[in-house]
């Protein structure tokens, strides 16, 4: 039993305002990304709030329909640049990545801190457009609308996520560094757990993709401020070229948001199976394939939108075999599921309810992918619904079960496992109940991003909304009880889920430099049944 | 692994070398200036690339030592390559085929 | 049974840096990272150059016939001087390989000035270009040149944005240069002076790779 220190522990190495927000060490950086990531959240839900309060009624009856277009806007901006996309790998990764390599740090930690400042001020700004009136032009910021004639805080937003985007790409940059150089002796790449095989994927998604964005936002802006007019019709432009960049980017992004969840399930589901993970390789390589294949089927998000027949027909093709990598992994859980040793703690039942969840997310994006039945569903609430099944029913139910999981090793201590299980449970429940009538809505024609709709439509939006109370719910108790056990929960040891992994050999909350020694590794990873209980 | 490396501390580029890339690389622009100026009109879009081409390896190859690096440094810069013919490829793929009545 | 057996922290003693067990480990770190680094460059460039090809081969001749507003003689002045940029960084890298500082602090300098050259140059022709009425932006006056002014609009647009990011670009090479010729007169880097120099060298190049593209591109289209 290695003894805990509570004088030498990070948490409580240095106390002053400065020791935190001038840290290079990878596990208050994690936290800082905690702290800034919750209050982007709860942000944008309750933007979300107000849609769904609005949507209860076919009327436009809550708020204009200029604000609403603001609300969904904002709602889509932060949560998928401010919340979802730095989530898992700015706190579970960064707190976890030198742990689980057995290094003291990241490869750059002055790079960490600079990037977590790069964030804050990305943030800045988008907050600052939320003031000055917000944006109406959706997340999407579709030319000529954004940048001939929207007359809300463009600018403004599409530089806090110009900013916030190299914060994206220095941690990418760094966990690609790190995994190559710091990684423990004995610790080969077929014995890296799978986490941060799904870190590395994220990471080269973070590195290639992002900076397409960046000069995309750029040029919105210039063409915004200086009347360009290169995706401007009436100027000679092609509004479709943004498309394109836009979506280069964007696809891959949704894989930036739902690979480390895979990987969060990975690592959980084998500790609470108490078994290795079933075809290791193939889901270390479908990681990679779903990061490099991502990237070559983004024109299905424009097939009503102008493009060639030609590029609709390649592009849909290739979404279909997509699928592929993501199907052999959720076949492989399965399979280490079976005739494991199952233990139904809160982590388990969130990577439960994200297979589940994540696979019909997943199955419903073939039906968007198949050309002929997208012209009928695209820009409803099909698609709303699917893209909420993978990045709430997947993303963020693996986000939160990482956040359960590794609590005790983060905090030193337990939270309350019952509330856990109680919480995770309704968050299930909840979220089926509001978004899967908006698969059914939008399949009967309800157009996404409307402010008032058809009645035929209103009882499926009145049950979302029921069911949004209760999923807020789900987001709000853990932000009590983690809270709470933060500071008073019971002392957890260093390895009270009896894991595998480099990061539950040493103590919770683990010392500033992580290990005492250099650990050397000699065995594979989740080599479950050696372990006792 | 790190003995491409180990060979890069110790392994001082002659100024000769380095010399006579950047001779090269200059007669190359002049090249590439003169072509323009010749006086047929079809493929100077892709001498000009093609020596561009040129110039970019004599610089990645002897400026930026990429000869000496090891395989993953290798492997960034391909994909970096590989990343913009995906972008430029699939999005052309979509202007080049499209049918339109004023053509 | 414990996955895992502890070492004495001699890879400490022996010189560890930070995380690091050892120099060599740093140096590859650091050249992977700005490796990688420039994948992400390229990308960032590769978009620009996309958006160029798009419209290249929509407008065909009207869009190339545009580049005859630019002066094919400062644009190949220009090329001239950030190739023999490379080459005075590349003599800096091996001076500094060979711990001569003050000779590395000189071809750095050099380097530097090359690069001030050269955006000096550059705007001097932005400055012309504006003058004759080829900025085409809102009130600016566009005096489109020829017959087609939906694609010379967006050649010059293309021209002004990916000289304007490479220049921001060249403007932070020549910053980042400057500030280790200094630090190295004033002795201030470490008996390791080499890294700085060869990372700050591999983004220098690459920004000179990417005006060896657009030299072609925008000068020489319409010839």
């Amino acid at each position: 039993m290695i003894a805990e220190n509570p004088t030498k522990d990070y948490l409580h190495a240095g106390h002053s305002v400065s020791s935190w927000l001038g840290t290079t060490d990878h596990k208050r950086i994690a936290l800082l990304y905690l702290f800034s990531i919750t209050g982007f959240f709860f942000l944008a839900a309750a933007a979300a709030l107000a849609i769904r309060i609005e949507l209860l009624t076919p009327e436009g009856d809550f708020v204009s329909a200029e604000t609403y277009n603001r609300l969904f806007t904002i709602h889509g901006v932060i949560m998928i640049w401010f919340f979802l996309i730095p989530s898992i790998p700015t706190v579970l990764g960064n707190f976890l990545l030198p742990l689980m390599l057995g290094a003291k740090d990241l490869a750059f930690p002055r790079l960490n801190l600079a990037s977590w400042y790069i964030f804050l001020i990305g943030g800045l700004f988008t907050l600052a457009a939320l003031i000055a009136g917000g944006v109406d032009t959706g997340w999407t910021f579709y030319p000529p609308y954004s940048t001939h004639f929207a007359e809300s805080a463009v600018v403004l937003t599409a530089t806090g996520i110009f900013i916030a985007g190299f914060s994206s790409i220095i941690t990418g940059l760094n966990f690609i560094v790190t995994i190559h150089t710091l990684r423990a002796p004995g610790l080969t790449w077929f014995r890296l757990p799978l986490f941060v095989w799904t870190l590395y994927a994220t990471s080269l998604i973070l590195a290639l993709a992002t900076p397409v964005l960046a000069i995309l936002l750029l040029l919105v802006a210039v063409e915004r401020i200086g009347g360009m007019g290169i995706f401007n019709p009436l100027q000679g432009g092609d509004p479709l070229l943004f498309q394109h960049l836009f979506w280069f980017y964007s696809h891959p992004a949704v894989y930036i948001m739902i690979l480390p969840s895979m990987g969060v399930v990975s690592e959980t589901i084998t500790c609470f199976a108490r078994k290795r993970l079933f075809g290791y390789k193939s889901t270390a390589f479908a990681s990679l394939a779903i990061a490099g294949y991502g990237f070559l089927v983004w024109g299905h998000h424009m097939f009503t939108a102008g493009q060639s027949a030609y590029s609709s027909l390649i592009f849909s093709a290739l979404s279909f075999l997509v699928a592929i990598p993501s199907a052999i992994k959720v076949f492989n859980w399965t399979a280490t599921l079976y005739k494991g040793s199952i233990s139904l703690d809160t982590p388990m039942l969130y990577a439960l309810g994200f297979i589940g969840l994540f696979t019909i997310g997943g199955l419903t994006g073939l039906f968007l992918a198949a050309l002929g039945l997208d012209v009928h569903i695209h820009d409803t609430y099909f698609v709303v619904a699917h893209f909420h099944y993978i990045m709430v029913g997947g993303a963020v139910m693996g986000y939160m079960g990482g956040i359960h999981f590794w609590w005790p090793k983060i905090s030193g201590r337990r939270y309350n496992e019952s509330m856990g299980r109680f919480t995770a449970i309704i968050t299930f429940v909840g979220f089926n109940l509001t978004f899967f009538p908006q698969f059914l809505a939008g399949y009967l024609g309800m157009p996404r991003r409307y402010w008032q709709y058809d009645p035929s439509f209103q009882a499926y939006q009145f049950m979302s909304t029921l069911g949004a109370t209760v999923l807020g719910l789900g987001y709000l108790f853990p932000l009590v009880y983690l809270g709470w056990s933060f500071f008073r929960g019971p002392r957890a040891g260093a390895n009270p889920w009896e894991a595998a992994g480099l990061e539950w050999q040493t103590p919770s909350p683990p010392p500033k430099h992580n290990f005492s020694g250099t650990p050397v590794v000699n065995e594979e990873a989740y080599a479950y049944p050696e372990y006792p209980g | 692994m790190f003995s491409s490396l180990k060979a890069k501390m110790s392994d001082v580029p002659s100024a000769r070398t380095l010399n006579v890339a950047g001779l090269s690389l200059l007669v190359l622009l002049a090249l590439t200036t003169a072509v323009a100026y010749l006086p047929f009109s079809h493929g100077k879009l892709i001498i000009a690339l093609g020596i561009s081409w040129v110039k970019m390896l004599v610089v990645a190859l002897v400026f930026m030592e990429l000869r000496q690096a090891g395989k993953t440094i290798w492997v960034f810069a391909i994909a970096g390559f590989l990343w913009i013919a995906v972008l430029a490829g699939l999005t052309l793929a979509d202007f080049l085929t499209r049918i339109s009545p004023a053509g | 049974m414990p996955i895992l057996n502890t070492l004495d922290d001699q890879v400490a003693a022996s010189g560890a840096v930070g995380q690091f067990p050892d120099r060599m480990e740093e140096r590859h770190a650091s050249f992977m990272g700005m490796w990688a680094f420039l994948a992400t460059e390229m990308l960032f460039f590769g978009a620009l150059f996309t958006a160029y090809a798009v419209y290249r081969i929509h407008y065909g001749e009207a869009f190339t016939q545009t580049s005859k507003v630019l002066s094919v003689f400062w644009g190949a002045a220009n090329t001239a001087i950030l190739l023999v940029s490379s080459l005075t960084v590349a003599h800096a890298v091996r001076a500094s390989r060979l711990k001569r500082k003050a000779e590395c602090g000189l071809w750095l300098g050099t380097s530097a000035l090359l690069g001030l050259l050269f955006l000096g140059i550059k705007i001097m022709e932005w400055a012309t270009d504006a003058r004759e009425g080829h900025l085409p932006w809102g009130s600016l006056g566009f005096n489109p040149p020829g017959l087609h002014p939906e694609a010379e609009r967006i050649f010059l647009n293309l021209y002004f944005i990916m000289t304007g990011i490479h220049g921001l670009h060249l403007f932070i090479g020549i910053g980042l240069l400057v500030s280790l010729a200094v630090r190295m007169r004033r002795n201030r880097l470490s008996d390791a002076p080499e890294l700085p120099v060869e990372i700050a060298g591999l983004y220098w190049h690459f920004v000179d790779i990417v005006w060896i593209f657009l030299y072609p591109l925008f000068y020489l289209a319409g010839r």
